[in-house]
């Protein structure tokens, strides 16, 4: 490994997400090469920079009181405009206050406990009507949907690329503003006993969408719910394929017209 | 002690015996001062932990789904973190003491979601004994301090390379953040690379 490619991997190094290959090679690397240790301790002062966030005690007490002693309040709203995490643990403890504060106007523990049996089964009989009442309505509406194409969703069965192009079936799927989607399923002929199965879809060389652990049904196919958003116009490359060295794998190609 | 391993064991549900203190809630709730339940609480009440134990248990209840699996340990760590807090003495009766318990539950939850999605760094003196030290304990006043101050560069740096290094953080390879910001591979790099070195030298010239 030369030291200009261990110098562009040091920010994934540092944050764990280097394959372990990769990650081997560079620390043998840099365990031989002081300029590369040297390149590491300033990746090492960046990493730590753009990783700073706010510490707990200063989160806990803005949510309290809108301030925290010591710190000025800009400074930590910029970085809570910045940083999600921070913000997502700001709306955490807001929301925790919440509850505590929502659980004593009930009226405690120990009340409440009194009460909870009765609330408990009043709550579970009423869930349990619902339940009854909202699957007997579902059942009713898929009756009613069976009859008629679901609207928004493409229904689209591919066969492995070769055996479509033998037998002429390379339709296009046409997608419009309606479409929310593309319900595919993949009819393969790959063995039922090479899982767990990987999928990606690219187009050209460039990954869209990768899946791990594919479900499967009894008689191989398997079934994918695609948003339309995702999905570019033209030709798309579907390869599914089981283990690292892809021993099983076959292709399907995706046509979509917008 | 025997309270609090029934907490510890049942998660405050068993009670052991019947309180000789209390007759019925609405006597005990508006009759206790929080000194008054930090005693009893000190003093192995049941009741004193059951009712800080609820406070715990409902003030934890929103971090539960971000920490999954962990919650329930999560919450042990923080009844024990409570005990060992209302022994030293550090409530000082500055607020309630359910804001105050409110506190240390946020506190703890806030630092065990850091503690399971902290990465660790491994030094180059001792990648051969693969130790690694965690990147970011921010306990003590000085760490703080340190915290501010470099929140304070991190500010001054240009969002351009903030936005690089969150998508680093995501652990996105270059190819995908090329796409993202519709640049080449190439061009990212490099601005990675001077994004890596206008903070390493912010720091430096800050003296952190």
């Amino acid at each position: 490994m030369e030291c200009k490619h261990v110098s562009e991997l040091l920010p994934w190094y540092l944050n764990e997400t280097l394959p372990e290959g990769e990650r081997a090679d560079v620390e043998h690397h840099l365990a031989a090469c002081p300029a590369c240790g040297d390149d590491l301790g300033r990746a090492h002062k960046a990493f730590e920079l753009f990783n700073q966030h706010l510490p707990s005690r200063v989160l806990v007490d803005y949510a309290a009181d809108g301030e925290a002693a010591g710190w000025e309040t800009s400074l930590i709203e910029n970085h809570l405009r910045d940083c999600e995490e921070c913000s997502m643990e700001l709306t955490l403890t807001r929301q925790s206050l919440l509850q505590l504060e929502s659980r004593e106007k009930r009226g405690g523990a120990g009340h409440g406990r009194r009460f909870s049996r009765f609330y408990l089964f009043n709550g579970l009989a009423a869930v349990l009507i619902a339940a009854l009442g909202v699957g007997w309505l579902m059942t009713w509406q898929d009756l009613q949907q069976s009859m008629e194409p679901q609207a928004g969703y493409r229904v689209v069965d591919l066969f492995p690329q070769e055996a479509a192009q033998r037998s002429g079936m390379d339709d296009k799927t046409a997608l419009d503003e309606n479409t929310n989607g593309i319900a595919v399923t993949l009819h393969s002929q790959l063995p039922l006993d090479n899982g767990p199965w990987r999928l990606e879809i690219r187009e050209n060389d460039r990954l869209i969408w990768e899946k791990d652990k594919l479900h499967r049904d009894p008689d191989g196919r398997f079934t994918l719910i695609l948003p339309a958003t995702m999905l570019p116009e033209g030709a798309l490359t579907v390869l599914v394929y089981s283990g690292d060295e892809k021993t099983a794998s076959e292709h399907y190609r995706l046509l979509l017209d917008r | 002690m025997q309270a609090v391993q029934n907490l510890v064991h049942s998660g405050g549900m068993i009670r052991t015996d019947p309180s000789p203190i209390y007759m019925n809630d609405t006597e005990r709730r508006p009759s206790l001062t929080d000194q008054q339940l930090v005693d009893r609480f000190l003093d192995n009440d049941t009741e004193a932990f059951q009712q800080i134990d609820d406070w715990i248990r409902a003030a934890s209840r929103s971090f539960r789904f971000r920490l999954g699996d962990h919650w329930e340990d999560a919450q042990q760590e923080i009844r024990l973190e409570v005990m060992r807090l209302l022994r030293r003495k550090s409530f000082q009766g500055r607020s309630s003491l359910k804001t105050y318990v409110w506190k240390v539950v946020c506190h703890s939850c806030i630092d065990y979601l850091r503690k399971q999605h902290s990465k660790t760094f491994t030094t180059l003196e001792n990648l051969g004994e693969k130790e690694a030290v965690t990147a970011d304990p921010l306990d003590s006043l000085s760490q703080s301090d340190t915290a501010k101050a470099l929140l304070g560069i991190l500010q001054k740096v240009p969002e351009e390379c903030r936005n690089l290094w969150r998508m680093i953080l995501a652990g996105l390879p270059y190819a995908q953040m090329a796409g993202s910001l519709g640049i080449s591979e190439a061009t990212t790099r490099v601005r990675v690379h001077r994004c890596r070195q206008k903070a390493a030298a912010l720091r430096e010239k800050a003296g952190i």
